[in-house]
């Protein structure tokens, strides 16, 4: 019965339709939580205080990440990432697993593109051992040559793995076209070239200019008082220094197509990733462009495109589109796998779907059960701890002030038909990037 | 299959009302049955104000008609297609309107539809679910399209996935003669052929009230839930025909055994080695087994505290990565399975012996206690973290129901845990770790490395 407690993502079930996960940045929007703001010295937190089960979780993310690898050493953030949790203080790695094991403490970071996150996972009743192995972890990691070997072998197979997947190498390819030279075009993984080169010396020197002081986010959530979190936060987070000192990521604008490109691999089914250039938040058109997007591919089975190529045609399985919001630069995309045979197809249902909505817009009708959609469910990201926290870093991490749980579904109530269909146009032109993956290379030629 | 056990008779409606045995600080779990025959589980949470409303039925794959695979599932994205009054595609598409998700999910056990909305529009979504429990339309043209976008989920998850064919084919071997040797998607052919009169005798037999469980997890009671229930699911007619007893294997043996299922494919960049163990069936009488069964997965998995890890990753360097579990959830025979992504000096003869040698070592000797305890640990951490989430807890006492488990069954879990001791476990590795109840699988994209 394990099997149903600890390991629901193992089942051998099927679903009716895919769970796409939602990049981070658009995953956020309003209900109020009670969230509260907790500063200790130059430090800021979230907090939400919720005693009903006798756990908390943290989330922690420091400002940089995969974008400030350099380029001959690219994957540097996600070894590092790797190494947070393998050994600190005079504990190698095994000990120092063990003594998380032993309280059912769950600590792991991860390399994000424009971040490094850390997630740490307590029973209220081991707090103190908590909170003494997560600063161990941040200010006296060990990196030792035994765990950083045993790293770059998992990270390697992390590579390989994305070599097999047709839509994570679709994926890749797209983003070295789109970006080209610049840090978002290479694999936050690396490559087994570069991670063969980084040393030890590559490693602390890139922990002691990531975690900092100035560019740490803070999200609490679960069973920790605002004076609980104060202490945890002048025990374990004022011990980094003050500033990061990580290289300066240049702003970029994705390069646009038309521009097809494919990668010819086995398989009874092409994969298909395509984009364009999206939206920054500041931008006026942000939430039209939102909303726009939801009703075109975002809203899984009542988007347009899973209508047009899944449900009335039959063409694929899954299909779907997204914005994917950088600190640097920002994309529109999309994916869908097909039968060879049908690929060509399915792509130009997609293109024609992207065309009517930037023609045509939106009706109304359409456009209000958008929004109850989009502002509805919001709250289903929020029905438990571990959720709310990644909300609460998420919003922190795209540059929303705190209030914007609450003005998230208000700035969607006042998207109007004519926003939709401005935000198509400008966002819709023509300049689509196509990777295609599989036996079927597709065309962007002129249809009908 | 067991029947609720602790059953008191409530408020004068045609419904049993019944509470479980509380355990200290554990989850709420209130507990109904309908006339027509429909169980109801209410896990109240009062933190969000959504629900997660869940219809389970007991029938999956593994009862569907020889030569027919697929049905089951084929069957669960149909209920997606039309009633009377809910037009195709509508079902869903009214879901998001009113601020919601939904989908559905099917195993070899069981089918489930869920949805999570706004607790106000429970009652919305009882209609909608209940008007398709009897009152679905099967319509051939609709039959033929869902069956198009069937195939290609059958390309992406099964058919351009080496992976995936590698354990369709030792699955196919480890329980030839029972129905788990079948695939939840079904084979390709047989897919190809299902059509609009299989689907109607199949609807007609298993999607009944009296062959579902309604689970319901958030911001409700079930004072609050009964009533709506009553209204929305008593008027459904019972089929009074559940699905048929299976044919479980006693006899655990697998044969030719020591042939590994290889797959050698250019398409693989990362060689993985697999074993999996044919589990005696899960019944009352051998908890203590699968608890300790449990406790045996987490001290050879563990991650990086777990023996395989330490042994194959850091001492041998032979593995990237290597992990165990017990997927003891089934209603006929489980699995326990262990699976190692190959280091690039490895061979696959080097990986068995290291894992056959703890395997070897686990029935000599018992774990420690530290090991015990730290596995118990995490074992009894993961029930209490799992209350985090409405969708999880909901999953959880559905999919146990599904397996006529009782609630309670499932409250009384951490305790098991506890009493396990570590003879318990050096037991259960001699009884269910056995390499002639086994079979090991290669995935390698090198041809001359693929068998060794």
């Amino acid at each position: 019965m394990r099997f149903i407690f600890a390991s629901l993502l193992l089942s051998a079930s099927l679903s009716f339709g895919t769970a796409h996960a939602t990049p981070r940045l658009h995953a956020v929007g309003g209900q109020a939580v009670g969230v509260q703001e907790v500063n200790v010295r130059d430090m800021s937190a979230w907090l939400v205080s919720e005693a009903s089960l006798p756990i908390f979780t943290l989330e922690m993310a420091w400002q940089g990440g995969a974008a400030t690898d350099p380029a001959q050493k690219t994957g540097l953030s996600m070894l590092m990432a790797r190494l947070m949790n393998e050994g600190a203080g005079d504990m190698p790695a095994k000990a120092f697993q063990q003594a998380l094991a032993d309280k059912a403490i769950s600590l792991s970071f991860n390399a994000g593109r424009d971040e490094v996150t850390g997630k740490l996972r307590c029973l209220k009743r081991y707090q103190d051992a908590c909170v003494r192995l997560l600063k161990l972890a941040l200010t006296a990691p060990r990196f030792d040559p035994e765990a950083i070997a045993r790293m770059k072998q998992e990270q390697t197979s992390s590579i390989l793995r994305a070599q097999q997947s047709p839509s994570a190498l679709a994926n890749s390819a797209f983003m070295k076209l789109a970006f080209d030279k610049h840090p978002y075009g290479q694999s936050r993984d690396g490559t087994q070239a570069t991670l063969e080169g980084l040393t030890r010396d590559d490693i602390v020197a890139h922990y002691q200019n990531t975690f900092a002081r100035d560019n740490l986010k803070l999200a609490v959530v679960g069973d920790m008082t605002r004076s609980q979190t104060r202490r945890l936060m002048r025990d374990v987070f004022a011990a980094l220094p003050a500033h990061a000192r990580l290289p300066r990521v240049a702003d970029t604008l994705a390069i646009l197509g038309p521009k097809t490109k494919h990668i010819e691999r086995r398989g009874p089914q092409t994969s298909v990733t395509f984009g364009h250039r999206g939206i920054a938040y500041d931008d006026e058109l942000f939430f039209p462009a939102f909303v726009m997007n939801s009703i075109l591919g975002g809203s899984g089975f009542s988007s347009r495109l899973t209508e047009e190529v899944r449900e009335a045609r039959g063409l694929a399985y899954s299909v779907y589109s997204y914005f994917l919001s950088l600190e640097h630069s920002h994309l529109w995309l999309g994916s869908v796998a097909s039968d060879n045979k049908t690929t060509q197809q399915a792509l130009d249902v997609i293109r024609g779907e992207m065309r009517r909505i930037a023609q045509e817009g939106v009706d109304l009708s359409r456009l209000e059960a958008a929004k109850t959609y989009m502002t509805g469910a919001y709250a289903l990201r929020f029905d438990s701890g571990a959720k709310i926290a990644q909300q609460l870093i998420g919003v922190q991490l795209s540059g929303w002030p705190i209030d914007y749980f609450k003005t998230r579904n208000q700035r969607i109530e006042a998207v109007r038909v004519e926003d939709v269909k401005a935000a198509a146009q400008r966002l819709l032109a023509d300049g689509l990037l196509v990777v295609s993956v599989g036996e079927t290379a597709v065309s962007l030629a002129k249809q009908r | 299959m067991k029947k609720w056990g602790l059953f008191l008779v409530g408020l004068g409606l045609s419904a049993m009302l019944a509470n479980c045995t509380p355990v200290p600080d554990g989850p709420k779990v209130e507990t109904a049955k309908l006339a027509n025959g429909l169980e109801i589980i209410v896990l109240p949470d009062p933190r969000a104000n959504v629900v997660t409303h869940m219809l389970w039925y007991r029938v999956g794959s593994a009862d569907e008609p020889i030569g027919k695979s697929g049905i089951a599932h084929f069957f669960e994205h149909l209920m997606f297609r039309g009633t009377e009054k809910i037009a195709p595609g509508e079902f869903s598409k009214t879901v998001a309107r009113l601020g919601g998700q939904d989908n559905a999910f099917t195993s070899y056990d069981y089918t489930a539809y869920f949805q999570r909305i706004a607790r106000d529009k429970l009652p919305i979504m009882m209609e909608m679910e209940a008007e398709r429990m009897r009152g679905l339309i099967i319509n051939p043209d609709i039959v033929a399209v869902e069956r198009d976008v069937i195939l290609e989920e059958r390309s992406m998850r099964v058919d351009g996935r080496p992976s995936s064919l590698l354990s369709e084919q030792m699955r196919k071997r480890l329980h030839a003669g029972t129905a788990y040797s079948v695939p939840v998607i079904g084979w390709r052919d047989e897919i190809s052929a299902l059509n609009a009169a299989d689907a109607k005798t199949f609807y007609e037999r298993y999607y009944a009230p009296d062959n579902a469980v309604l689970v319901i997890a958030g911001a409700v009671s079930l004072a609050e839930v009964l009533p709506l229930a009553e209204t929305y699911y008593a008027k459904l007619t019972p089929s009074q025909t559940p699905r048929d007893a299976r044919r479980v294997a006693s006899d655990l043996r697998v044969n030719d055994y020591a042939t590994p299922e290889v797959r050698v494919d250019s398409r693989v960049r990362q060689d993985s080695w697999r074993r999996l163990y044919r589990l005696p069936q899960s019944t009352p009488q051998n908890r203590q087994l699968f608890a300790a069964a449990d406790v045996l997965a987490e001290v050879l998995d563990g991650g990086l505290t777990g023996r395989l890890y330490q042994a194959l990753v850091v001492e041998q360097k032979l593995a990237s990565g290597v992990g165990a579990y017990a997927d003891s959830a089934r209603l006929d025979n489980g699995e326990l399975m262990i699976y190692a992504s190959l280091a690039s000096t490895a061979s696959f003869d080097e990986i068995a012996a290291a894992i056959d040698a703890q395997i070897e070592r686990m029935m000599q000797q018992p774990p420690s206690e530290a090991e015990i305890a730290r596995a118990k640990m995490q074992l009894v951490s993961s029930a209490l973290f799992a209350r985090d989430s409405q969708q999880s807890m909901a999953d959880i006492f559905g999919r146990a129901a599904m397996l006529g488990l009782t609630p309670q069954d499932v409250l009384n879990w951490t305790r098991d845990i506890e009493a396990v001791t570590p003879e318990d476990v050096r037991r259960a590795a001699q009884s269910l770790l056995r390499i002639e109840h086994s079979l090991t699988g290669h995935l390698s994209g090198d041809t001359k490395r693929g068998g060794k």
